[in-house]
């Protein structure tokens, strides 16, 4: 909209626009026998800045002799701050930099308006890691403002080839995307598909970056996540130098990394920061439990209900005894135990902290210990729920892990149906899904189906860094070295 | 329609799971009761067909690599010997899914789930064929790569563990007992399980580096064979040939002979259920490509709307087809061999056709010269 040099017909549109904006400062001024007109948000710009750099000198006597020479030197300021001012003519421009946070001045006899970036508002400071903790690692962690979020990242990898191409979504919220990548590392067309998805959404705000996941997963009715979330700036590096991309939201500190497999949510920051030995231990320990927890509750039913000659003698015995006063068979027993699990982790989350611990002890004590006196569950299925519990908690990722714990209920129903068949059958199932899913392009279980033997190094096992010379070729451009190791030569002996 | 989505690696894989799979778990009394110990002799004997059929089959494929067999098969017999051809075809391959499956029903309701329907069993695992068959070719194929390993480690933990079990003495066996007729008669029935090499021809375009078709194919005969040799010397070794001939299921008695450390005394549930997914993989193979010939016939471009109802015939066809085990056992003895020999023969009648039509065509443009 273009309402040229008229200055009232300006004033009026800004009124009219912001009527009932009590938060919307409009301020006039006369300089010089110039009019000026000031539009800001109150609490989002910094005002003793403005008044002690800026307006100072606009209203100072000998700032300017004439109005020509007024509009010139503050128009000027565009070609001498620091601070990346720019002129706008279009006033809806200028009303949606001012919602934006900075400041507008517009004058009498020009169309040109000024707007100033001093933009300032409350933002939390940089915390610790919450939910992805470290004990060798780095510690910090992304916070709501992109801004500092970026510069986290700049701060790790100082290179022109990081490029961040940012997008405005959302018709209310007009929220900035940033899609960070590596140029060269990152797979050509990849960084056009995602700005093709993202602006094919038109939606009225975007809170977090879960709106974008779910707009532009590839299968939206699987429960696997499609992208990887993370907290900590090292992990949001490690991908971009993999040729990954990651995508900022404006308020929100958990960007978005695609693409992604399976195996990237079974890997955490921590493997890279210890010893390769400690790590691939680990990361077998976690694969171990993935199958625990997803298989362990269905293949206790399976074996009491159909498969009684698969374990030992003694322990069917105990198992028996323990079941002989439980009315429920296996499976019902199994799923009571399991919601009532998953009720009291739900729970566990969302009370208070100082409450959140009393009912750790009530659940132990009513459902572990009191369910079993009474009859109404048995102690070996105690244990299995507390150990598949446990089990889920050891994927560093969480959407994954609720995803795995999700899977669980219908393989326990198959298992309580078919034994070890209906065990079969389930997972079967879910391997056809995930063999058939993809993440923008990249097969979810790359490297393994399809096999890549050289990608192997970082997925059962954590390789030295002086093996993984080269970058993970499912995910990145083809330019593939990452790690050159120059062995010096002794120096020969002078006699 | 998207091709050359399987890589010669998941080919390579593929088929030696394939031929492991009922080989293995459903034919192993009866062949060793024909053969006895030149079971190991004949497995090399088929290997051997199979390859040199294997020679030809990829030969008919390679003249028109990026096409369809059900595309330009009419082109080398009028249309309607075409027709009818792949309407055998079709006819087969549901056929033999619908007959695995049947064993599959009936091993599993006799061995584990007692009281379970033979429909229920076939049931769950049509469903799964159908999902897979609906994912598509390149799913199954990374299905078989992701799962060999898994496989190949139960396996051969499944010959550590019985080692220690078997006779060692029956060895001599292997080099003195020969007969002309066992020999004969195994050859002639296992050289059809390898020649489903011919599903080659239907899965061709599909194929990533097609020149090494061959190559990757006799590799897979060859590991194949390697596996089963494994598992038929330790059943010999384990039973001998008169009692493995006796039990149903050779291989499941042999698993259930495991006892790992005195704790752990039947690992069989858990290893059948491993070896189990190598049935599904071939139904899996088997059901797609009656659904792909099918989804042809009726021009359609996606086959997917047809894999459930196609899935439904299948399940009620394999609990159809026959009495019971017996009756089952019967066919397979007598008629599957003649049956497969039929239909396997088919793709060399094309190459020879074809052969015929090019050496035609050329002569008849030698002589316009």
């Amino acid at each position: 909209m273009f309402f040229g040099e008229d200055y009232d017909i300006r004033r009026k549109w800004f009124k009219a626009t912001f009527q009932n904006s009590d938060d919307i400062t409009f301020h006039e001024l006369t300089a010089n026998q110039t009019r000026c007109g000031i539009v800001f948000l109150q609490g989002m710009v910094d005002q003793q800045t403005f008044d002690d750099q800026i307006l100072k000198y606009i209203v100072s006597p000998g700032f300017a002799s004439s109005q020509k020479e007024l509009l010139h030197k503050i128009l000027d300021l565009q070609s001498i701050s620091t601070m990346c001012t720019s002129i706008v003519t279009d006033i809806q421009e200028a009303a949606d930099s001012v919602l934006d946070g900075k400041i507008i001045i517009f004058f009498e006899g020009d169309s040109r308006m000024l707007v100033i970036p001093l933009t300032s508002f409350e933002k939390r400071a940089v915390s610790e890691t919450s939910n992805e903790n470290v004990i060798r690692g780095p510690r910090e962690a992304f916070v709501e403002d992109i801004h500092t979020n970026i510069t986290m990242i700049r701060r790790k990898i100082k290179s022109a080839d990081l490029k961040m191409e940012q997008l405005v979504i959302g018709k209310y919220t007009k929220t900035k995307v940033m899609i960070g990548y590596i140029e060269g590392l990152c797979k050509e067309g990849l960084i056009t598909d995602i700005k093709q998805l993202i602006n094919q959404i038109e939606i009225d705000g975007v809170l977090g970056s879960s709106y974008l996941e779910e707009c532009f997963d590839h299968f939206p009715l699987s429960p696997f996540p499609q992208a990887q979330k993370t907290e900590r700036p090292d992990v949001a590096a490690a991908a971009l130098l993999e040729g990954r991309v990651v995508i900022f939201v404006d308020g929100t500190p958990i960007p978005l990394l695609v693409p992604v497999t399976m195996y990237m949510f079974l890997q955490s920051a921590e493997d890279y920061y210890q010893r390769f030995f400690l790590t691939s231990f680990i990361r077998l320990l976690r694969y171990a439990y993935l199958v625990l927890s997803l298989l362990f509750p269905s293949f206790y039913i399976a074996i009491t209900t159909f498969h009684p000659e698969m374990i030992p003698t003694t322990l069917l015995i105990n198992v028996a005894a323990s079941r002989d006063n439980v009315p429920f068979p296996g499976l019902v027993e199994a799923f009571i135990m399991e919601i009532a699990f998953e009720g009291l982790r739900e729970a566990g989350i969302r009370t208070p902290k100082v409450v959140g611990q009393a009912i750790g002890i009530l659940g132990a004590l009513v459902i572990g210990q009191a369910a079993v006196q009474a009859g109404i569950v048995s102690a070996p299925m105690v244990i299995i729920v507390s150990i598949t519990g446990i089990a889920s908690f050891i994927i560093p990722a969480y959407d994954f892990a609720f995803t795995i714990r999700l899977l669980r209920f219908p393989i326990m129903i198959l298992a309580g149906s078919f034994g070890i068949f209906g065990l079969m059958i389930g997972c079967i199932l879910i391997y056809i899904h995930v063999v058939s899913i993809d993440s923008f392009g990249i097969p979810y279980l790359s490297p393994t189906a399809p096999l890549r033997p050289t990608d192997l190094k970082d997925v059962f096992i954590r390789a030295p860094w002086w093996l993984m010379k080269r970058r993970p070729s499912f995910v990145g451009s083809s330019n593939s070295n990452r790690l050159t190791i120059k062995k010096s030569l002794p120096e020969d002996d002078e006699d | 329609m998207k091709t050359a989505q399987i890589s010669q690696n998941q080919l390579l894989l593929f088929f030696i799971l394939y031929f492991y799979s009922t080989l293995v778990g459903f034919s192993a009394g009866h062949l060793i009761y024909i053969s006895q110990y030149d079971t190991i002799l004949v497995l090399c004997i088929s290997g051997l067909a199979a390859g040199i059929y294997a020679y030809f089959v990829v030969k008919l494929a390679n003249r028109r690599p990026n096409e369809f067999f059900f595309h330009y098969g009419k082109e080398i017999f009028p249309h309607w010997i075409h027709i009818l051809f792949m309407g055998f075809y079709f006819l087969f391959f549901l056929h033999t899914s619908a007959f695995v499956l049947r064993e599959y029903e009936d091993f599993i309701v006799q061995t584990y789930l007692g009281e379970t329907p033979n429909w229920a069993v076939g049931g769950m695992l049509g469903m799964v064929v159908a999902i897979t068959a609906r994912s598509g070719i390149q799913t199954l194929f990374r299905t078989a790569q992701g799962l060999f390993f898994l496989i190949l480690i139960a396996d051969v933990s499944n010959t550590i563990f019985i080692g220690k079990e078997l006779k060692w003495d029956r060895w001599m066996a292997f080099v003195t007992n020969h007969s002309g007729h066992g020999i004969f008669a195994g050859t002639y029935l296992t050289i059809p399980f390898f020649g489903e090499v011919m599903v080659l021809v239907f899965i061709f375009p599909y194929l990533t580096q097609k020149g090494k078709t061959l190559k990757t194919t006799s590799w897979a005969i060859v590991l194949g064979i390697l596996l089963i040799t494994v598992n038929f010397i330790f059943l010999l070794l384990l039973f001998g040939p008169n009692l493995t001939s006796h039990i149903t299921y050779p291989m499941l008695e042999m698993v259930r002979y495991i006892r790992i450390a005195d704790f752990i005394e039947n690992l069989d549930p858990f290893l059948i259920s491993i070896w189990s997914t190598t049935v599904y993989l071939k139904i899996s193979l088997l059901f797609y490509l009656s659904v792909h010939i099918l989804a042809q016939f009726l021009r359609l471009k996606d086959h997917r709307p047809l894999t459930f109802s196609l899935a439904a015939v299948m399940v009620a066809l394999s609990l159809q087809m026959s009495g019971g085990t017996a009756a089952l056992t019967n066919f397979y003895t007598k008629s599957w061999a003649t049956y497969s020999y039929f239909i396997e023969g088919i793709p060399l009648l094309y190459l020879l056709m074809d052969t015929i039509k090019r050496f035609i065509k050329k002569r008849s443009a030698n002589k316009a010269h």
